[in-house]
């Protein structure tokens, strides 16, 4: 039983007075989620993501396709208590204190008293709120309340956790800490569903990711499976490379070609990248750092939704 | 359990509303007022006079229960406001949880759609029967300690106020659900309160040639079973105090439950109806 499996997923929303008009929001959507992983879920603005979290925890309903969490349908309520979610833009009620709005909720997922009492305190803790426990929410900045958000989805102690935007007018500081939590959570064997847009958080969390566009998956797998390229490498020189020796590497490597002083070469026959070496050191050019040059996720993604958007 | 949560914290929410410390604070003003403003005078030892506000009561002449009739035009004469108020305070409730960020979160939880609608609309009219329980006990306990008649009939009537307000509340929870919006469910309700209501119970005396047409008898007899019966039941609970005053000169026929159990009904219905339509929309 994975803990999410989506199978020809399909939301139809519509809308106008005779419901007329249709906006395929998900189409034909299959994803499966494994055990202890981090999960991004990725795709510009509209593309559907929040949708299909809606739809896993029941919030909206599906127009077709299959979607279960821990093999059990979504229309069951009752698989709620292995959950816990963050919704982007949550609204607590504002005349509860921090440590109100834990209790409230955590009763709501059955807690008792006991146990509600010790989760309180150790996830004011862990998002670094027990200074503030007493404050009324009404007063706290748009971090604080994202870092109670955080600990409101974590109060059951869920074994699934779908966070929408989880660091969401948060600072540095508090991003890097938000990120150590998942991933502590991720080694006490969580499984976490990431929606974000910011591309460099979920490639530094993630284990795998799909990119949904106009509510289709256009492609999923592991980060390295994104951010691994072509056999692209750059060579940073001591000093400045003349243009005439250039040329001379451009003999070897057509591709070859120089931006801010570092050398890039494409080259499929590692035994290329040995001779543009050997014509750099013959030269009396000395050689300070040569890597394989790998795309971000960010690249990968705008590739990708340029892509299909040129398609 | 979890029902009982969410009803107390929204209960507690919307006692905590300025519009019902406006209700709860105008509910001590009368209170105060009657416990300057009434007096009893004694002749030999005996009641013999109550003055109200500078009117004289003669005790014993006529009257069942004097108390009553301070009741009759204190409580009785504040139950429309209270209702209105009550409506303001809670009209909100339902709309707010309904918005984007709220909703996300109780839906997520281990409940289903029933028990938070309900939990809800029990919050609601919970907040309302504490509030009316707060008047009505403060008005029964100074009446009775100056008085010395302690009139039980107040509570009754508590009773069938809770029941009307939940009766209305349900249908301002269909409302709620279908639009989302404050203002459509006190406009509906508002409505219903003083205009529809009226129309209902006596379209006939209107000089309007269609009100006087079989279509016309149709409509407002489906309307007067499908909608709370706020008239007839305000009636019913006036009509407590009044027996007890005036005795046999109205409600001859005794108190009548009809209207109560209609309204429970139209309650019920469009209670569930609020329940269907919260359970397929998205949200």
């Amino acid at each position: 039983m994975q803990p999410v499996e989506t199978r020809y997923l399909t939301k139809i929303f519509t809308s106008g007075l005779l419901k007329r008009l249709e906006v395929r929001a998900l189409d034909d959507v299959s994803i499966t989620v494994h055990n202890g992983e981090i999960f991004g879920l990725l795709g510009p603005n509209g593309a559907g993501k929040t949708t299909f979290v809606r739809i896993l925890l029941g919030i909206t309903h599906k127009t077709s396709g299959e979607a279960s969490l821990f093999g059990e349908p979504t229309s069951q309520y009752r698989v709620k208590e292995k959950v816990g979610f963050l919704p982007e833009n949550h609204r607590y009620p504002l005349q509860l204190t921090g440590e109100g709005v834990l209790r409230y909720f955590g009763s709501l997922s059955g807690l008792d008293r006991s146990t509600l009492n010790k989760r309180i305190d150790d996830l004011l803790h862990l998002v670094n709120m027990t200074k503030w426990r007493k404050m009324k929410i009404r007063k706290y900045s748009k971090g604080m309340l994202q870092r109670i958000g955080i600990a409101q989805a974590l109060i059951n102690d869920p074994d699934l956790l779908f966070l929408d935007e989880p660091t969401d007018g948060v600072d540095p500081v508090g991003r890097k800490e938000i990120r150590d939590i998942l991933k502590r959570l991720r080694d006490e064997g969580k499984t976490i569903f990431l929606n974000s847009h910011l591309l460099s958080e979920v490639e530094v969390i993630s284990d795998r990711v799909a990119i949904l566009k106009q509510g289709k998956v256009i492609k999923s797998g592991t980060i390295d499976e994104f951010t691994t390229t072509a056999d692209e490498y750059e060579i940073q020189c001591e000093g400045n490379v003349d243009e005439n020796l250039i040329q001379e590497i451009q003999a070897i490597d057509n591709s070859a070609r120089t931006e801010n002083g570092i050398i890039f070469i494409s080259a499929t026959d590692k035994e290329i990248v040995n001779q543009v070496l050997d014509k750099l050191r013959s030269n009396g050019i000395f050689v300070k750092s040569m890597s394989q040059r790998k795309s971000t996720l960010e690249d990968s993604f705008i590739n990708l939704i340029n892509d299909t958007t040129a398609q | 359990m979890k029902l009982l949560t969410i009803a107390w914290k929204t209960g507690f929410e919307s006692v905590k509303r300025v519009t019902m410390l406006i209700f709860l604070g105008i509910g001590t003003i009368i209170m105060l007022a009657v416990l300057f403003g009434l007096r009893v005078d004694y002749v030999d030892g005996h009641p013999d006079t109550l003055i109200l506000f500078g009117n004289a009561i003669p005790i014993n002449e006529g009257f069942i229960d004097p108390s009553a009739y301070i009741y009759l035009f204190t409580i009785g004469g504040s139950l429309m406001g209270m209702m209105l108020f009550g409506m303001i305070a809670t009209a909100g409730i339902i709309p707010s949880f309904l918005k984007r960020g709220t909703i996300d979160i109780y839906l997520s939880k281990p409940i289903s759609r029933l028990h938070l609608l309900f939990s809800k609309y029990l919050g609601g009219v919970s907040a309302i029967a504490a509030a009316l329980l707060y008047f009505f006990l403060g008005m029964f306990l100074i009446v009775a300690i100056k008085t010395g008649y302690w009139n039980p009939s107040v509570f009754y009537v508590w009773g069938l106020g809770v029941i009307l307000f939940a009766c209305v509340y349900a249908m301002a929870s269909f409302l709620a659900v279908i639009s989302r919006s404050i203002g459509v469910v006190l406009i509906f309700v508002y409505l219903h309160l003083f205009i529809l209501s009226d129309i209902i119970d006596s379209y006939q005396d209107f000089p309007i040639g269609f009100l006087q047409t079989k279509s016309a008898e149709i409509v407002f007899t489906v309307l007067h079973y499908l909608l709370p019966q706020i008239q007839p039941m305000l009636a019913q609970m006036m009509g407590i105090f009044e027996r007890q005053t005036i005795p046999g000169a109205m409600f001859e026929n005794g108190f009548d439950f009809m209207p109560f159990v209609y309204s429970l009904l139209s309650g019920i219905f469009f209670f569930l109806l609020a329940y269907l339509k919260f359970r397929q929309s998205d949200y």
